[in-house]
């Protein structure tokens, strides 16, 4: 009963979104070209509210163009954009041009989409009570609750600096020249600080640490990959900064 | 007296919680709240606790041969239950689709025909979302920049045989109808646009319209776009003011989502609004 009007509808749908317009689509040019433009602002608006570094680094004319390519390849499938363009670090794997010039901007995409997400992520109340298991309970038997959005980004760039760099100028933009020029691969960790997404650098047990208790270890089995790791800083950085707000007996 | 409200949006966030103008309530794009926590949601809180909150969406997509998105819908019955909305609201419009092999969202208000199987998927949407929320939508009007084939009677008696079939209500956008009037006579219709929305707003049920909106335009040279980027036209408050002869006090709204200016300069339309009486009733000095 509705074939009709439901190819009606993939029909305006794809004569909006090809890249090309069709002049035999039927509709009104100038009004076809209304919603054509608003998509295209629609794109780099969304994409912008959750890459601000990417559209630093790209400036907004090539950021607009590269919305606009995302939106073809991976259109939005839900009626809320804030969920739309997670694609956008996979797309720009997909670009040679874009990795030659600038190697790290995926994974720069992949730390700034960790960051929007946290930003909506349930919340999480501090549990300070619970904080008195770990001086009474076998650290085998508990484990420890991250903070909201909790995410590692691993990369072969310096990614939490550049990242950091551009939203909270720091470290200077010299100093992430030299890690560039050097080499330096970080891995980004993300988490929600009340309701302030933070990222920053995380060290080489750290990672190992959060990256074990993601995966549902106890605190005793997540230490133990992360040797070198001195957990009593750690633990008064993570409780001071949020990153931890409690601890659960397993 | 007309009980007036105004869009809120980013910018005015911070502005609005600090000085808690005298608004009978405020409007909010319910899709910029649909998180599972974070600030935005902990900022909606705050301005419920000072204001009735209607909750506007631009992506339930009523008009979708697709259907409904279960996720959408999920998301705005978890927000009316956290919010406890005074009304709410989305389109008489369609976005979900095939496009490239995928059922895709085009995150935009896309024009249907009025005939009976476009009224029958928008009846049939309509009735599972009420029957979702448990408490009735209002459907808004839409501005339409290009005119989908196959249409076989007037909006107005498509909205109405909508309200009829569904117990929805109906939000009209006194804007989005005098756009749709200034390119129907830059197509060549020759009706006065004024008279033309007067006459389309008196074809409506009369007790069927809950809220209306009111907004500015762009009028380039070849289509006027419905861009809610400056003040209420003058042609649009007396539209409105036939609105209010027709169907009385309404909750009536300032949208401003482009170019937004300062909180006063809404508040001050909201304040025009709020003075507003039904044509044909001024009063006389």
């Amino acid at each position: 009963m509705t074939v009709g009007l439901a190819s009606a509808q993939a029909h305006m749908l794809q004569a909006i979104w090809q890249p090309a317009p069709d002049p035999t689509h039927g509709f009104h040019p100038r009004g076809l070209a209304a919603y054509r433009s608003n998509a295209n602002e629609l794109a780099q608006r969304a994409l912008a509210a959750a890459y601000p570094v990417v559209l630093q680094l790209l400036g907004s004319e090539n950021f607009g163009a590269l919305a606009r390519l995302c939106w073809q390849r991976h259109p939005p499938v839900r009626g809320d954009l804030a969920q739309w363009g997670g694609a956008l670090a996979g797309l720009i794997e997909q670009l040679p041009d874009l990795c030659g010039q600038e190697p790290y901007l995926s994974g720069v995409a992949r730390c700034e989409w960790a960051l929007h997400v946290a930003a909506s992520a349930a919340d999480a109340q501090m549990d300070a009570d619970s904080f008195q298991l770990l001086t009474n309970s076998d650290p085998a038997q508990l484990t420890l609750v991250l903070a909201p959005g909790t995410t590692l980004v691993a990369s072969e760039w310096p990614v939490a600096s550049i990242v950091t760099a551009h939203l909270l100028a720091q470290p200077d933009l010299h100093a992430v020249a030299a890690r560039l020029r050097d080499n330096v691969a970080e891995t980004a960790l993300v988490w929600r600080d009340g309701q302030a997404p933070r990222l920053r650098a995380a060290t080489a047990g750290e990672e190992r640490f959060i990256a074990a208790l993601q995966r549902g270890h106890s605190l005793a089995g997540a230490l133990q990959p992360a040797r070198g790791l001195d957990l009593a800083a750690w633990l008064a950085q993570a409780f001071q900064s949020r990153l931890m707000v409690g601890v659960r007996a397993l | 007296m007309n009980q007036v409200g105004i869009g809120w949006r980013h910018r005015h966030y911070v502005d609005l919680l600090e000085t808690l103008p005298a608004l009978d309530f405020i409007e909010v794009h319910s899709e910029n709240f649909f998180g599972d926590g974070g600030a935005a949601l902990a900022v909606l809180e705050s301005a419920r606790a000072s204001y009735a909150v209607s909750l506007h969406g631009v992506g339930l997509a009523l008009g979708s041969v697709a259907g409904v998105d279960d996720w959408h819908l999920d998301r705005l019955e978890r927000l009316a239950r956290r919010i406890q909305p005074a009304r709410i609201s989305d389109h008489a419009s369609f976005a979900r689709a095939p496009f490239a092999g995928a059922l895709s969202h085009a995150g935009d208000l896309l024009p249907i025909p009025f005939n009976q199987e476009a009224l029958d998927v928008m009846c049939a949407n309509v009735h599972r979302v009420q029957e979702r929320l448990g408490r009735q939508l209002l459907v808004e009007n839409l501005s339409a920049y290009v005119q989908p084939a196959g249409s076989d009677r007037d909006e107005t008696a498509f909205l109405g045989e909508l309200v009829r079939r569904t117990g929805c209500g109906l939000l009209v956008d006194v804007n989005n109808i005098y756009v749709n009037a200034l390119n129907a006579r830059m197509a060549g219709d020759p009706a006065d646009p004024v008279r033309t929305c007067e006459n389309w707003l008196d074809r409506l049920p009369q007790d069927a319209v809950h809220e209306i909106h009111l907004a500015g335009h762009c009028a380039m040279n070849d289509i006027v776009i419905d861009d809610h980027g400056s003040r209420v036209a003058p042609e649009v408050w007396r539209i409105y003011a036939h609105a209010l002869g027709r169907f009385g006090p309404v909750h009536s709204l300032i949208e401003w989502d482009t170019q937004i200016p300062a909180l006063e300069v809404l508040l001050d339309e909201a304040a025009h609004a709020r003075s507003m009486t039904p044509a044909g009733q001024e009063l006389v000095a």
